[in-house]
């Protein structure tokens, strides 16, 4: 029970930060106003923010983003450095702590496109005692956004999710509220339609065409007269998972905030894990900027 | 960049995310078969509907054939060291988060898990002394077990090696096999098991339940032979089969009574006048 405690935890606060499957409001860099010119090369500078979670936008340049499910800072325009606050945070309700950090480059700025790639690394360590393991997650993402229409932004995304476990350890905790991190290559398209300067409709969905097991293997002692060994493989249930979500989200100079519903597999935040059970899928998300 | 070199680094940027989207790390588990399935599985029935049609004197025969058997073969030391085993096996899956009941269905909303459990545990030998324990010289047995969808195979199956144990097992012993109120008797055995789970794996070896198939070699005080029995163990109860001379299987319970099971109904027998009801 103790395991799927953690297990459970981890769901919560996966859940309570919110899906990131509407870009989660998060933080924004202001842009010229929709039809302005081109060429946007110092966006920070300008008004309308705009959403940079889950897109080819960037926070800005030295400002600092907390959020639910990211912190997040702008070392410059297009380079910014973050961690997701839920992989610390549950260290204050079980034994399991995934250290996080990432990295989101923009390599083009080209307002009506945008391209950037981010590197993330998590950290778990699954030990019980008893048996020791670690699991790594590392989501390799590169995004593109793009404003066809004045009003209308086309947000897609790749993502490669790399997962090995070392070791063996409690299997059972190789899983994030009940889903497995494995690795799995991942696509997503969002559209965003700028209703008022603040307000953005949201529509988007997200599929995992390729997933693979992961495997575990480790020996212990279990008393001086006894060896074990395990050799594991975890796959998950739900081969190719999806969500299709739809949502509004608020884009305020430094308060960000998401709500919105959709059907399909939750993914976790941040990893890209999908749960193991499809249905309804809650999402919302809060984030404060502050800027110097 | 000239063109050949061009596509020479193309081929190699491909083989780099090849190998990354292969994910670098070991490939598919590949799950062993479990040995003589089919023939375990014919056991199980004949355990749970015996073949043998029974009356009175055929009873009687059985029964004195079963007394006869176990005097032969003197194993009451067999199924606390299987289950011992078990009990290990248990803890090991435990540890690692897997199932240790075969009966309990895979988790519903969570991954999928296969894995192999190895267990070596080696025997306490004869003499037992101080220190570490001497493989080399007390012999072990290996047990395997597998896990499917989420769920443990019945079927575990093992090795003994060279596996020397006293029974009952000397004071203090890591392996406390049988009763203890009687001379030790130095036992061996060596060869190969099939265990088939009835229940969940035991939590101490007395509460073991399951159904055991060996060939081997088996000696006591010295006298080693070649044997092969199968047996069921449900915690403290052990039943068997004798095969009765016209046709067919018979299932034997000892206890207080010799209770014998045909196709056709049971019968109990005396242990000592073997009379039959």
């Amino acid at each position: 029970m103790r395991k799927w405690g953690k297990a459970a935890i981890f769901l919560v606060l996966a859940a309570t930060s919110g899906g990131r499957a509407f870009a989660q409001g998060g933080g924004a860099e202001a842009i010229r106003e929709p039809g302005s010119s081109t060429q946007s090369k110092s966006p920070s500078a300008e008004a309308v923010p705009r959403i940079d979670e889950r897109t080819a936008l960037m926070v800005g340049a030295r400002r600092l983003k907390l959020g639910v499910l990211f912190f997040e800072y702008g070392v410059t325009e297009h380079l910014s450095v973050g961690t997701q606050p839920v992989g610390w945070a549950v260290r204050a309700f079980a034994p399991v702590l995934a250290p996080n950090l990432n990295v989101k480059f923009q390599f083009v700025d080209r307002d009506p496109v945008w391209l950037s790639a981010m590197v993330a690394g998590y950290y778990g360590n699954i030990s019980n005692g008893k048996v020791s393991g670690e699991v790594l997650i590392a989501p390799i993402s590169l995004f593109a956004s793009v404003r066809p229409v004045r009003r209308l932004y086309l947000h897609a995304e790749g993502t490669y999710v790399f997962a090995r476990a070392f070791g063996d350890g409690d299997l059972s905790q190789a899983q994030v509220g009940g889903t497995l991190v494995a690795r799995a290559v991942q696509t997503q398209l969002m559209a965003e339609v700028r209703v008022l300067q603040w307000l953005s409709l949201i529509a988007l969905g997200r599929g995992q065409p390729y997933t693979s097991p992961i495997r575990a293997s480790g020996t212990s002692q279990i008393d001086p007269y006894t060896t074990a060994s395990v050799d594991a493989e975890l796959a998950p249930k739900i081969e190719h998972p999806w969500v299709i979500a739809g949502g509004v989200a608020l884009l305020f100079p430094h308060v960000r905030l998401t709500v919105g519903a959709g059907y399909g597999t939750y993914f976790v935040p941040g990893m890209d894990v999908p749960l193991q059970q499809r249905g309804f899928v809650p999402d919302g998300s809060l984030a404060v900027l502050f800027t110097p | 960049m000239t063109a050949p070199a061009c596509v020479g680094a193309m081929r190699r940027w491909a083989l780099v995310v090849a190998a990354t989207a292969a994910g670098c790390g070991p490939g598919t588990l590949t799950l062993p078969e479990s040995p003589k399935a089919e023939e375990t599985a014919a056991l199980i029935a004949v355990y749970d509907m015996p073949t043998a049609v029974l009356d009175i004197d055929r009873a009687r025969q059985v029964a004195s054939d079963a007394q006869a058997r176990l005097a032969d073969l003197n194993v009451d030391w067999f199924p606390a060291l299987v289950s011992d085993a078990l009990a290990r096996a248990r803890r090991r899956l435990l540890d690692s988060g897997l199932p240790d009941d075969p009966a309990a269905p895979a988790e519903e909303s969570h991954p999928l898990v296969r894995a192999v459990v190895e267990v070596r545990r080696i025997c306490p030998g004869w003499d037992d002394p101080a220190g570490p324990p001497d493989a080399t010289m007390n012999g072990d047995v290996e047990l395997t077990a597998i896990v499917d969808a989420g769920r443990l195979e019945r079927e575990l199956w093992g090795v003994a090696s060279g596996c020397r144990l006293l029974h009952p097992a000397a004071a203090g012993s890591a392996v406390v096999v049988g009763p203890t109120d009687h001379p030790a008797l130095k036992a061996f055995v060596d060869g190969t098991l099939i265990v088939y789970a009835l229940a969940p794996l035991p939590d101490v070896p007395a509460a073991g339940q399951f159904f055991v198939s060996f060939e081997g070699t088996i000696g006591v005080s010295g006298a080693t032979r070649s044997v092969g029995f199968d047996f069921e163990y449900l915690a403290g109860t052990v039943k068997f089969r004798v095969p009765v001379p016209s046709g067919g299987d018979a299932i034997v319970t000892v206890g207080p009574t010799i209770a014998i099971q045909g196709a056709n109904g049971g019968f109990s027998c005396d242990l000592a006048t073997l009379t039959c009801q």
